[in-house]
């Protein structure tokens, strides 16, 4: 089995509806299929158009491969969104790599529309708390992006997703102009150009955590 | 005489994008597989997972290939049928829980069967993502006496779909693909192949001898059925789908591992390297072929998406004694999708790995009615009246079932929320709110409105019409205008045609909560079917419909 899964990346893209999780793990999946033999890519679906999680996970390899990564063998999680990075934690195995942003939004149901009114502050800080708790107390590779404003460097917030891939490139074992290249032929031809910029600014971003060790990736990020 | 041409060229079917290999979703590598064999008609009613397969067919099919979204499954079988039997290839794809839908329709074209070819696609969700019952298609084929293909992943998707239009002429049967909700929305590369010429004229045959199926009919028909069945056995055993690698002689027990659809990934990832392995291409499952694999073996493990169904048949085949793990020996959870772990542990007789999961207690994310959505005043406004009696129907309309409303009792099928009321009205209850949508309402609300007013219950019916299938991305209904027809049903006429005298459109951003929990308690003093009838648009797929004012409002309140 550990043989095999050396021959083998899995990765999981996680988020909430609408943030791009869907086309992050089509653009993975479609640069990793020039290079791999054997690639699959799957998604959960349901109920993410209206505010329900989302995650999609890309495998590639040299051997055919089940859609569904054993839990705890995941070897990379992308999360847009911090509180899906924790609950889908326990699947990244424990010398694997998280990046995730370190933003997250508050299911509606803690909201002030739902709960009674001056709770929502007190409901965000202590799941704030709680995330950063559970990422601080992980084994492992943790890096926090603030995407949002790295996205609005690029020219939109809605870059989010493209930030989070460029960031990627660097740790994915897809070669990553051709990652740039598929982004590039995956968006509309008026936002190229921001989407090019986006993933260099995600690139630069990650690019001083690859050599760090852990604790400082988070102290910094 | 048939004419045969070549077929139409579009830029898709050029020599180089059949030889490129390309990434694509089991949903997807179908609807090329049906393009690719020449269908001539493409028919569905949405439901996950295999909503995407008319999608894709909307995107890509030439002018010759008519794509419907038909008004439920059964229309959309029959349709399709009528094709088939006319000579063209025909395609029809639903969910599961849509062939019970289509059932009667199905089963009983089975024993006539087609001239040309007629694929039934089905798409299970074992695991309940998006649906309300795990149920297995493989459950219908004893039932039809036809033939279940069963893919792996995406290119046995393609290729199978093919081989099964080939196999439905063969036979005269239609031949079902058993899609699971990994094989349709899993992604891997598709090698696609050359495409089949297409007959361009039909013929509808006079026969009523083969498909007129009065009783002295179909004794016969059934005859030939049973003939055949050895026959499909047989033509599954020796599929090109079907694959075979013995254990070696290793000291120890030999491990012999049977699968079939996505279960055969499981076992190219996680089988020891000296295990055999034997992969069935669907079913009827050749007991011939299991026997001889299951003797030259000693242990068996059966890895299947779904029921135990393989499992059972490998279980009556063993010698007594024979070890056969699986769902049924308790190996496996006994529903839901194979878990990577427990296959693991099963297939290398390990101890069950403890999931690493964290009981946490994160808070869940709660699908939620979209922000301006009338959905909201209506369910906010049954939530301030007590007593009342609210069974719901499938669609958006479930979301008003969850918080913060939870406004709703129950739900069952298509179009139960009326058939239910009318158990309750028959027994006396006078506070009832049937909620259903426009889309539900034309699938399979209408009959049982007319029961309700035949029978002179009395009951209120909530009908919630957005002009749209929201649900499940926005699909076109009976009212809505599509390609060809513009605003083909009027609301209100076909209500009152039903018999209903009490009938009041709303809009709910206009009347507001408190407005609309009045005019429910209002039609509570009345006796009879009274029908409130919300119109509105969905913001993300019908926006824009009700301001172009289809048709007059009624002067009615």
């Amino acid at each position: 089995m550990t043989t095999q899964q050396k021959k083998t990346f899995s990765i999981l893209v996680t988020g909430i509806g609408g943030l791009g999780v869907m086309w992050m793990s089509k653009v993975i999946a479609c640069a990793a299929n020039s290079s791999h033999r054997y690639v699959c890519r799957t998604e959960t679906r349901g109920l993410s158009q209206r505010g329900g999680a989302v995650c999609s996970e890309v495998r590639f390899g040299c051997t055919p491969l089940t859609p569904v990564t054993a839990c705890g063998n995941e070897d990379m999680i992308l999360s847009l969104d911090a509180l899906e990075a924790v609950r889908v934690l326990h699947c990244l195995r424990t010398d694997g790599t998280l990046l995730t942003n370190e933003d997250f939004s508050t299911p509606a149901h803690l909201t002030s529309k739902w709960s009674a009114e001056g709770q929502e502050h007190e409901h965000a800080t202590r799941l704030k708390n709680r995330i950063g708790n559970v990422l601080n107390a992980s084994p492992q590779t943790i890096v926090c992006f603030d995407l949002r404003s790295l996205a609005r460097n690029a020219g939109s917030e809605k870059m989010l997703n493209t930030v989070l891939m460029g960031a990627a490139s660097l740790f994915i074992p897809v070669d990553s102009d051709e990652l740039f290249r598929v982004v590039s032929a995956h968006v509309k031809p008026e936002q190229q150009a921001m989407n090019e910029r986006a993933f260099m600014l995600g690139r630069e971003a990650a690019s001083c955590h690859t050599e760090m060790p852990r604790t400082e990736i988070l102290r910094s990020a | 005489m048939h004419m045969i041409a070549e077929p139409e060229t579009p830029p898709a079917f050029a020599p180089y994008a059949i030889l490129a290999k390309q990434l694509m979703s089991g949903d997807e590598a179908v609807a090329w597989a049906a393009l690719d064999a020449g269908i001539c008609y493409a028919s569905t009613y949405p439901g996950t997972p295999t909503t995407d397969i008319q999608e894709f067919l909307e995107k890509y099919a030439t002018e010759q290939t008519r794509i419907v979204w038909s008004i439920n499954e059964k229309v959309a079988y029959e349709s399709a049928l009528a094709v088939a039997i006319a000579g063209q290839r025909a395609m029809v794809s639903m969910k599961q829980v849509g062939l019970n839908v289509a059932a009667d329709a199905f089963i009983n074209s089975c024993t006539a069967g087609v001239v040309a070819g007629l694929v039934l696609v089905v798409g299970d969700d074992p695991e309940c993502h998006s649906s309300s019952h795990k149920q297995d298609t493989r459950m219908y084929r004893p039932i039809a006496g036809t033939m279940l293909l069963e893919p792996a992943d995406s290119q046995e998707a393609y290729e199978m779909t093919r081989e099964a239009f080939r196999l439905s002429e063969r036979f005269r049967l239609p031949i079902i693909i058993r899609l699971t909700m990994r094989t349709a929305y899993g992604s891997t590369s598709v090698k696609r192949t050359r495409a089949d010429l297409r007959k361009l004229d039909f013929h509808w045959p006079k026969e009523p001898n083969r498909f007129f199926t009065i009783p002295t009919l179909s004794r016969s028909l059934f005859t030939r059925m049973a003939g055949i069945q050895q026959e499909l056995a047989d033509t599954i055993a020796f599929s090109q789908f079907t694959l075979r690698t013995n254990s070696e002689t290793t000291p120890g027990t030999r491990l012999g591992i049977i699968t079939t659809g996505i279960g055969y990934m499981f076992a190219c990832e996680m089988a020891p390297p000296d295990a055999g392995v034997l992969k069935i291409a669907g079913d009827p499952y050749p007991d011939a072929h299991l026997r001889s694999f299951i003797r030259a073996h000693d242990r068996i493990a059966v890895l299947e998406e779904g029921d135990p169904i393989l499992e059972s048949r490998v279980r009556a085949l063993a010698p007594h004694g024979m070890p056969v793990t699986g769902r049924i020996s308790g190996s496996l959870k006994q529903v839901g999708e194979l878990q990577p772990l427990q296959v693991t542990s099963l297939l290398n007789g390990s101890a069950a790995v403890p999931s690493r999961e964290m009981e946490m207690g994160l808070p869940a994310r709660i699908p939620e009615i979209c922000k301006p959505c009338g959905y909201h005043k209506v369910f906010g406004a049954l939530k301030e009246i007590a007593n009342i009696a609210t069974p719901s129907d499938i669609g958006c309309n479930t979301l008003g079932g969850l918080p913060p409303y939870s406004v709703m009792d129950g739900m069952w099928a298509m179009g139960s929320s009326i058939g239910v009321a009318c158990g309750l009205a028959a027994i006396g209850h006078k506070r009832i709110v049937a909620i259903i949508g426009d889309s539900t309402f034309f699938h399979a609300g209408i009959p049982p409105l007319i029961e309700a007013v035949h029978e002179g219950y009395t009951m209120t019916v909530l009908l919630l019409d957005n002009g749209t299938a929201a649900m499940t991305g926005g699909q076109g209904v009976a009212h809505r205008k599509s390609k060809l027809i513009q605003n083909t049903l009027d609301l209100v006429r076909l209500i009152e045609a039903l018999g209903v005298t009490y009938c009041t459109p709303f809009d709910p951003h206009k009347l507001g909560q408190s407005g609309i929990r009045g005019l429910v308690e209002k039609s509570f003093s009345d006796s009879g079917v009274k029908v409130l009838l919300y119109r509105s648009q969905c913001g993300i797929f019908s926006p824009g419909y009700f301001t172009e004012a289809p048709f007059a409002l009624p002067k009615k309140e």
